[in-house]
C-alpha cells in the first residue's frame, strides 16, 4: 500500500532535442501530436513559436532550440509536438514543445536520479532537475517550470559539456 | 438535523437576495415612511427570512428576525408609527442578517451581542409606543367609533390544516405555526386526534395530528395562508371564510365550539356551515369557499395571492450557463465549417438551409450570452446604502443619481467592479462633496450630487462617476507626492500626469486619516481591480466644480461578430462593433504620407499600417484596404491587405504565457481548424499614443 502511495509511477518519456536526450516524468506529458501548422503570434519572443488548435483550445507552442541558443527548430520526418502540463505562477498551464523525436518510456527509480551537476558557476544548468543513466545512456530531466520562468538563454554547449563531464565521472568511478 | 449543504447554499443565496430587497425597500421607505405597501413588503421579507432560517438550521437568524418581524407587525397594524429610529435600527439589523448567514460558531457568538442590543432598542421603542397608545386609548374610550371600525373589518375563518406525515422532517415546529396564526386575531383551535394510531404503531418521526381552527381576524386570507407558506406543499390546507363578522362575539358560537372540542367530533365543512348558521341569526352569511387545497397541489383562487412576486425569474447555477455557452461555442465553430462546405459545394437547397441555420445559431448565441449579463442596477442598493450611512455620519447632504442602470455587463465583471465603485463613491463623499456650510458659502446647493452614468460605447461599457464637490487640488496632489517621495521636487509634470499620481500606491490627499477613507490604499487598488478585468480608469477634475472618474470596460463576450482580415499570410479578426467604415487606398500613397494621416469623410485621421505593426517585411499589395475604427468617438484607420468578410468568432484565451502580449487579446478557431488572432483595438490605440509621444 505504501509503495503505491509513494510513487504512482516511475515512468519517464525520453525525447531528442538539439542532439541531446532529455526526459520528462510521464505525469507531465499529456499528448504527443504530429507536427501541424503553427499560427505565429506577432510581437512575442522568438522562442514562443505560436499557437495551435488542440481540439478547440488554443495551445501555445515553444521552440526550445531558441531558448538553448540554437537556430530555430527545423521540422523533420520524426519531429512532433509534446503537449505538457506544468506550472507558471502557481497556475497549471498546458503548452506544447517542439521536439526532434520521441524515443521511449523508461523506468527510472527515484534513487537512480542524480542531482543536477554543479560545476562551479560556469554553466547554467538549473533547468535540469536531475540526471540519470539507464543502460549506459545519459538522460537529462527537464525542469519546465524553470525554463518558463527564466528569460535567459541557456546554452546547449554548456549542457553538452556538463553531460560529458558527468559521463566521464561516472565512467571512471 | 443536517441538511445537505447544497440546500443551505441555496437558502443563503436566496436569503441574500431577500435581504437586499429589504434593504432597497427600506431606502425607499425612508423617503416615504407612510407607504403601507413598503411596510408590507418588509414584513413579508422578514417573514420569509424567519421561516427559511429555522427550516435550514439558521436558528439565530430566525430568532433575531422574529423580534424585528414583531415590530413590523405592530407598524403594519398601525399600533406604532414608523419612526426614523426604527428605520435606522432596521438598517443595522439588515447588516446583522448578513452576518448571521454563516455557520461559524465563533462569528455567531460575536454577532449575538449586537443582536441583543438591537432587539433591546426595538423593545424599548415598542414598549414606549404601547404605553403612549394605552394613554391614547383611554382618551379615546369616549369615542368608540374607531374600535367599531376595526371590528367591522373582522371576519371569521375556518381553517383546516392537516400537515403531511413527514412534515417534521424539515424541522417545522407545528405548534409555532398555530401560535403564529393565533397572533393574527382571536381564535379557537380544535386538534384532531382521530388519525393517531395505537401507541405501538406510532412512528415518532411522523405527524398524525390535524387541526381545525376558527379564527376571527381583520387580516386578509393571504396573510393567513402566509403562515403556512413553508408547509403548504406537504400539507392539506383549507381556508374558508365563514362569516364577515367576528363570531366569537356570539356566546352561542363559543359554547358550541367548546362542546365540539370536548366531544372530539370530526369537523367538516358542512358541519361548520351549520354551526355558523346557528350562531348567526341576524347577519346573512356571505359564504364563499375561497381557497381549496389539495395535498401537495395547492390551487389558489385568490388573484392577489401570488402577485407579490411579480418578478418571474429562475435561479440557474453559473455552471449550467457555462456548459451551455461552451456548447454554443462549439455549435458556432461547426456552423462556420458548414458555411465553408456549403460555399464550396453547390448542392441545391444546401445554401438556403445553411443560411437559416446560421440565423438560428446567431440568435441562440446572443440569447445564451445575454443570460450571464447582469444590469449594473444590481449593485445600486449597496451604493445607496453607502451614501446614506456615510453622508449622515459625516454630516453631509449627498444624493446619488443613477443613470443607465440597466446597462448590462458580465457577471464576473460585476463582482470585480463592486469594490472599486464603492471606493470611488466613498471618496466622492469623503473628499469630494463639501459640508453644507461650505457649499452654502460657495454658492452651491446644500445637497451634493453624485451621478453614476453607465452606457455602451462601441465594444466597451463606460461607467462615469461625477460629483459636484470641491474637485482635486492639483497643487496639493503634487505637494503630497513630493512629500511622499513619489516624484522628484523639480519634476515637470502635466496636469494629467499629476492626476495620475493619485493612482500610485501609498498616496492619499486627506490631511487626516479618517475612518472612511484616506489610508492611501484606495485608488491604486481601484486601478488594479479594474485593470484586472482589462479596463481602464481616468480622472478629470476641476477645482470647485467637481471630479469625474471614468471607467472603461471591455465587453467580455466569449462569442462576437468579427471582421476577418488578412495581413500577408495570416488572418486576424477585428471586433465588428468597432468597425466604422472600410475603403481602398493605394499603398504607394500610404507610404508617401509623412504624418501617417488619411482623409476620411472630409476630416484627417491617423492610421496604422498593420504590416509594419506586425513586423511583416514583404512588399505590400498595390491596393490596401483601410478599416476605420471607432474608438469611443475617436477615429483611426488600420491598413490591411484584404478584408475577407464577416465571421462569428468564438474567443479563446491565449493563455498565461501570452499575458504580456498587448496586441492580441484572444484567438478564434476557424471553420477549417486554423487559428485567427483577435486584434485588440484598444491596445492599438496605445501604439498611437506612444508613437505620437516619440514624434
Amino acid at each position: 500500500m505504501d509503495k503505491v502511495k509513494k510513487r504512482i509511477t516511475d515512468a519517464y518519456l525520453s525525447f531528442c532535442l538539439a542532439d541531446e536526450i532529455f526526459a520528462l516524468h510521464v505525469s507531465q506529458v499529456r499528448k504527443i501530436l504530429e507536427l501541424v501548422d503553427i499560427t505565429e503570434v506577432p510581437r512575442t519572443p522568438d522562442y514562443m513559436r505560436g499557437v495551435i488548435n488542440l481540439r478547440g483550445h488554443v495551445l501555445p507552442v515553444l521552440d526550445l532550440n531558441i531558448k538553448f541558443g540554437l537556430p530555430p527548430f527545423q521540422s523533420t520526418k520524426t519531429s512532433c509536438i509534446l503537449v505538457i502540463e506544468t506550472e507558471l505562477d502557481n497556475e497549471a498551464i498546458m503548452l506544447g514543445i517542439l521536439v526532434d523525436s520521441v524515443q521511449s518510456v523508461l523506468k527510472i527509480k527515484e534513487e537512480q536520479i542524480l542531482p543536477p551537476p554543479s560545476i562551479g558557476k560556469k554553466f547554467k544548468t538549473d533547468f535540469i532537475s536531475g540526471m540519470t543513466r539507464v543502460e549506459e545512456k545519459f538522460y537529462m530531466i527537464l525542469d519546465m517550470n524553470l525554463i518558463l520562468k527564466s528569460n535567459d538563454v541557456f546554452s546547449i554547449k554548456d549542457i553538452k559539456k556538463v553531460r560529458e563531464s558527468v559521463e566521464n565521472e561516472n565512467n571512471n568511478s | 438535523m443536517d441538511l445537505p449543504s447544497e440546500f443551505k447554499t441555496k437558502f443563503v443565496n436566496e436569503a441574500l437576495d431577500n435581504i437586499t430587497e429589504i434593504e432597497q425597500i427600506l431606502l425607499e421607505l425612508e423617503l416615504t415612511p407612510d407607504n403601507n405597501n413598503h411596510i408590507e413588503s418588509i414584513f413579508r421579507g422578514l417573514h420569509t427570512l424567519k421561516g427559511g432560517g429555522s427550516m435550514f438550521g439558521f436558528n439565530k437568524l430566525s430568532e433575531f428576525t422574529h423580534h424585528i418581524e414583531t415590530v413590523y407587525d405592530l407598524v403594519r397594524s398601525g399600533e406604532i408609527v414608523l419612526s426614523q429610529r426604527i428605520i435606522s435600527l432596521t438598517f443595522n439589523a439588515v447588516d446583522i442578517f448578513k452576518k448571521l448567514l454563516v455557520t461559524d460558531e465563533d462569528i455567531l457568538q460575536t454577532v449575538s451581542e449586537q443582536c441583543n442590543e438591537i432587539v433591546a432598542s426595538f423593545r424599548e421603542i415598542v414598549d414606549l409606543k404601547k404605553e403612549e397608545r394605552k394613554l391614547q386609548q383611554k382618551e379615546n374610550s369616549v369615542h368608540d367609533s374607531s374600535e367599531d371600525n376595526l371590528k367591522e373589518a373582522t371576519a371569521t375563518y375556518y381553517i383546516h390544516f392537516y400537515p403531511g406525515k413527514n412534515i417534521l422532517k424539515n424541522g417545522t415546529n407545528l405548534l409555532y405555526l398555530i401560535d403564529d396564526l393565533l397572533e393574527l386575531g382571536e381564535g379557537f383551535v380544535i386538534p384532531g386526534l382521530g388519525e393517531v394510531p395505537d401507541f405501538n404503531e406510532i412512528n415518532p418521526k411522523q405527524s398524525y395530528i390535524y387541526w381545525d381552527i376558527f379564527l376571527a381576524t381583520n387580516k386578509e386570507v393571504s396573510e393567513i395562508s402566509d403562515v403556512f407558506i413553508f408547509v403548504e406543499s406537504e400539507s392539506t390546507l383549507e381556508i374558508h371564510k365563514v362569516s364577515n363578522t367576528n363570531l366569537f362575539t356570539s356566546e352561542q358560537f363559543v359554547k358550541t365550539l367548546n362542546e365540539i372540542a370536548s366531544r372530539n367530533n370530526p369537523i367538516n365543512l358542512p358541519s361548520v356551515k351549520k354551526l355558523v348558521h346557528k350562531s348567526q341569526s341576524v347577519n346573512k352569511t356571505e359564504f364563499k369557499s375561497k381557497t381549496k387545497g389539495n395535498k401537495g397541489n395547492k390551487k389558489y383562487e385568490i388573484d392577489s395571492f401570488n402577485n407579490h412576486n411579480s418578478n418571474n425569474s429562475v435561479r440557474v447555477s453559473t455552471e449550467k450557463i457555462d456548459v451551455l455557452t461552451s456548447l454554443v461555442s462549439e455549435l458556432v465553430i461547426v456552423q462556420e465549417q458548414l458555411n465553408l462546405i456549403s460555399a464550396a459545394n453547390q448542392v441545391p437547397g444546401l445554401q438556403s438551409a445553411t443560411d437559416s441555420l446560421q440565423k438560428l445559431t446567431s440568435q441562440l448565441r446572443d440569447g445564451i450570452l445575454n443570460m450571464s449579463l447582469i444590469p449594473i442596477n444590481s449593485l445600486v442598493v449597496r451604493f445607496q446604502r453607502l451614501v446614506r450611512d456615510l453622508s449622515s455620519k459625516l454630516g453631509k447632504k449627498v444624493k446619488l443619481q443613477i443613470e443607465g442602470g440597466d446597462t448590462e455587463i458580465d457577471k464576473s465583471m460585476i463582482d470585480n467592479l463592486s469594490d472599486p465603485l464603492l471606493h470611488i463613491i466613498r471618496n466622492c463623499i469623503d473628499h469630494g462633496i463639501e459640508s453644507p456650510q461650505v457649499r452654502n458659502a460657495k454658492g452651491k446647493p446644500e445637497t451634493g450630487h453624485i451621478q453614476l452614468k453607465a452606457f455602451y460605447s462601441g465594444a466597451n461599457v463606460i461607467i462615469k462617476i461625477e460629483d459636484d464637490g470641491q474637485g482635486i487640488d492639483l497643487y496639493k496632489v503634487k505637494e503630497k507626492a513630493i512629500e511622499r517621495n513619489l516624484i522628484d521636487a523639480n519634476s515637470d509634470l502635466s496636469d494629467q500626469e499629476i492626476m495620475n499620481l493619485i493612482f500610485t500606491s501609498g498616496f492619499s490627499t486627506s490631511e487626516n486619516i479618517t475612518q472612511v477613507s484616506g489610508r492611501g490604499v484606495g485608488m491604486d487598488v481601484v486601478r488594479q481591480n479594474i485593470n484586472a478585468v482589462k479596463g481602464t480608469v481616468k480622472i478629470d477634475s476641476e477645482k470647485n466644480v467637481g471630479t469625474t472618474i471614468t471607467i472603461t470596460l471591455p465587453l467580455v463576450l466569449s462569442i462576437i461578430d468579427g471582421l476577418l482580415i488578412r495581413v500577408f499570410d495570416s488572418q486576424y479578426i477585428i471586433p465588428l462593433s468597432v468597425v466604422e467604415h472600410i475603403f481602398f487606398k493605394e499603398s504607394l500613397s500610404l507610404d508617401q504620407s509623412i504624418q501617417e494621416i488619411v482623409e476620411f469623410k472630409g476630416t484627417k485621421i491617423p492610421f496604422l499600417n498593420l504590416r509594419k505593426e506586425l513586423n511583416v517585411d514583404a512588399p505590400p499589395p498595390e491596393i490596401m484596404q483601410m478599416i476605420v475604427i471607432n474608438h469611443h468617438g475617436d477615429f483611426f484607420a488600420l491598413a490591411v491587405d484584404k478584408v475577407i468578410g464577416k465571421i462569428q468568432s468564438v474567443l479563446k484565451p491565449l493563455g498565461k504565457l501570452y499575458d504580456e502580449n498587448k496586441y492580441f487579446s484572444a484567438a478564434t478557431i476557424m471553420g477549417d481548424g486554423s487559428i485567427a488572432l483577435l486584434l485588440d483595438t484598444n491596445a492599438l490605440v496605445y501604439a498611437f499614443d506612444s508613437k505620437i509621444l516619440v514624434n
